[in-house]
């Protein structure tokens, strides 16, 4: 799919062999916590560990099978071009800081906030649509979740002071 | 029959003016979660299953499961009108549905594609109705070593079925057991792999994992793609409707071809995905136009679609009778039944009567709903897709942010969604399925807890699991599901050297 001037930021080899290792290393600290509970016989049957190491046991044997798999590739084949990889950042670093600011803004505000920006920032629509459009979406959302089916969401100070 | 008189108590609990209502908004929400990038049927259902929390089962069962058949409808929409699959199962009928609509066929496609969706979950239901109380029947004779090699065989049929790597299905499917069993052991009590961190006491709730990888992850693939929608309108017809309504008929085998293969695919846990591309290769081999597949025949819209609504419909049977669901949207219903209080599995057939009937006959008029508010809104739906990416994306976001947070009110289950997210975007992109990985950390404790009670009657012995003929008969089932990808692969080097 990638075309000829874009430039690749990673192969699918290296994320294959990436992928495989995490899980690799997830199964290994499984067993390992599930020997540590137990995985034999106790007095009342199967102990704590036991289902979970095999689990882990059945994990590494596949992470292994796919590293061996993933390691035969061609380093040709690119997992993400740096284009697209840019595109991505795009969406997930405003994402993170979204959620870091829910904790304190909460979620109506820092929704409405990362709406406006991203529309600014990446839709270069004007700045009346990108506010309306942002404060637009959690008056719906703050009508649909605490009013009408009174499910509370994460508030900050700004609701408080409205009385919320 | 007995089944005939249940489902008329069923239509009498499913027609009151507040389901009739129900069905409605679920139907709509359904189709624009459906059209939508980013929203899908499971993680879509997933976000607005708190709502449900406080309505009475039967209602709620019934809105959910309208939400799901909108949504299959509302892949078809994308498919054909941007080249888009709104949901993968919608993949196949890209393959003729849009270059129907680029030789100005958009209607007739349309049109073709959402009846024969009806036809396919007719048929589905119709199989549920009639086969759903036996299996219930049959599956109250179950004890926990049959429950297990039936969940064995779920799992190995989704090695032997799945269209990624063998090796990656097993991988992700045994990381969603692992993150199962993380948490409190129900049965000792103790804590485990928790490594002393709060929050993991309480374990994942397979709801943000689903909400993380089909919504986040999702999200961050269509940004990849570039922000650029561009598509055909369409504008349905009473008239064009009829037209093409007289065509159909003519393609009965492959209506029951695709029909077959769905109902098979959805009980067997194979999924709408598989089914489709099954229902639509099967079709191109048995058609005499085989050469006009590809190239906008009405026979390749709707082969696969008939397949994909009979298995996502017919997926719901062992989640009713055996509460093993066979897709990720019926397991988060199922997640739905745990929390509305019912316990899933055969006693609901003779504890919850008019739950259950109450679904199946809703099943019924939410695809007759389906079917006329998808042929009378299908403009609308598709100028939703006109709308820039730039806005639906942090749009979406925050709604799958308000899913996360809603379901225990907690922070860390919106982190959890990030890292998920992150999590969907590679495995989406390396060929790891999340649908095993989704199912496995939905039914591992259940898993869990029918193996150690087997392995506790017989004293340890794994013979357990062959005791009798019926626990025989389903494990080797199940063994041949999980060597099968490795027998086909040997059959396939054997006929290559022969050739050589």
């Amino acid at each position: 799919m990638s075309e000829p001037e874009e430039t690749s930021a990673a192969s699918t080899r290296t994320l294959e062999i990436i992928v495989a290792l995490v899980l690799l290393a997830l199964a290994v600290l499984i067993m390992w916590d599930s020997r540590r509970m137990g995985a034999g016989w106790g007095a009342s049957g199967p102990e704590s560990g036991y289902f979970p190491f095999y689990i882990g046991l059945m994990m590494a044997i596949a992470s292994i099978v796919n590293l061996v798999k993933g390691w035969r590739m061609s380093r040709e084949k690119s997992f993400v071009s740096s284009q697209a990889l840019r595109l991505v950042g795009a969406m997930f670093f405003p994402a993170l800081a979204f959620v870091f600011a829910m904790q304190w803004l909460g979620l109506y505000v820092s929704g409405a906030i990362l709406i406006a920006v991203f529309m600014r920032w990446q839709g270069k629509f004007s700045y009346p649509i990108c506010a309306a459009v942002g404060v637009g979406t959690v008056v719906v959302l703050f009508a649909m979740f605490e009013l009408w089916f009174k499910v509370p969401l994460i508030k900050g100070p700004i609701e408080s002071l409205l009385g919320f | 029959m007995e089944e005939i008189q249940a489902l008329m108590q069923g239509f009498s609990v499913a027609l009151s003016p507040t389901n009739i209502a129900l069905m409605f908004i679920g139907i709509l929400l359904g189709v624009i979660i459906g059209v939508l990038p980013g929203l899908g049927g499971a993680n879509g259902v997933a976000i607005l299953l708190p709502l449900t929390f406080s309505m009475n089962p039967t209602s709620a069962i019934i809105m959910l499961s309208c939400i799901y058949w909108g949504a299959l409808f509302g892949g078809a929409i994308t498919s054909i009108l941007f080249n888009i699959p709104g949901e993968p199962w919608s993949v196949a009928t890209t393959f003729d549905g849009y270059p129907m609509a680029q030789n100005g066929q958009a209607a007739q496609a349309l049109t073709a594609a959402f009846s024969s969706s009806f036809f396919g979950a007719l048929v589905a239901i119709i199989v549920i109705t009639f086969l759903a109380p036996l299996v219930a029947k049959f599956a109250l004779q179950f004890g926990p070593p049959e429950f297990f090699a039936v969940q064995l065989l779920t799992f190995c049929s989704f090695v032997g079925m799945s269209k990624e790597p063998a090796w990656k299905t097993i991988a992700a499917m045994f990381m969603g057991f692992a993150l199962a069993t993380i948490g409190m052991d129900n049965v000792t009590g103790q804590l485990r792999l928790t490594f002393g961190l709060e929050p993991l006491i309480k374990g994942f709730d397979f709801l943000i994992a689903v909400i993380g990888l089909f919504g986040i992850g999702e999200i961050l693939l269509t940004m990849e793609e570039g922000l650029a929608f561009r598509g055909k309108s369409a504008k349905i017809t009473p008239a064009v409707v009829w037209e093409t309504w007289k065509t159909l008929p003519k393609y009965w085998k492959s209506y029951f071809r695709s029909s077959f293969i769905g109902c098979w695919m959805g009980i067997t846990p194979g999924g709408a995905t598989p089914a489709s591309f099954m229902g639509y290769g099967i079709a191109k081999r048995f058609s005499p136009n085989a050469k006009n597949f590809g190239k906008g025949d009405i026979e390749g819209v709707l082969a696969p679609e008939t397949a994909a609504h009979a298995a996502g419909t017919s997926a719901l049977l062992p989640m009713l009778t055996l509460g093993i669901p066979g897709s990720p949207t019926a397991a988060v219903l199922l997640g739905g039944l745990l929390v509305w209080g019912l316990q899933p599995g055969p006693l609901l057939f003779v504890e919850q009567k008019d739950f259950v009937w109450g679904l199946i006959a809703s099943m019924y008029l939410g695809n007759i709903v389906g079917l006329i508010v998808v042929l009378a809104t299908v403009p609308w739906f598709a100028a939703i897709l006109r709308i820039p990416f730039s806005i639906i994306a942090p749009v979406i976001l925050v709604i799958c942010a308000v899913g996360a947070y809603t379901v225990h009110s907690s922070m860390f289950d919106v982190w959890l969604m990030m890292g998920f997210g992150v999590i969907g975007y590679v495995f989406k992109k390396l060929q790891y399925p999340m649908a095993p990985l989704v199912l496995a950390l939905v039914l591992g404790d259940m898993a869990e807890n029918a193996f150690r009670q087997s392995l506790l009657s017989s004293g340890g012995q794994m013979g357990v699991f062959f005791s009798n003929p019926l626990v025989g008969s389903i494990t080797t089932l199940a063994l041949i599901m999980l060597v099968w990808p490795a027998v086909t692969a040997i059959m396939a080097r054997l006929k290559g050297a022969k050739a050589a």
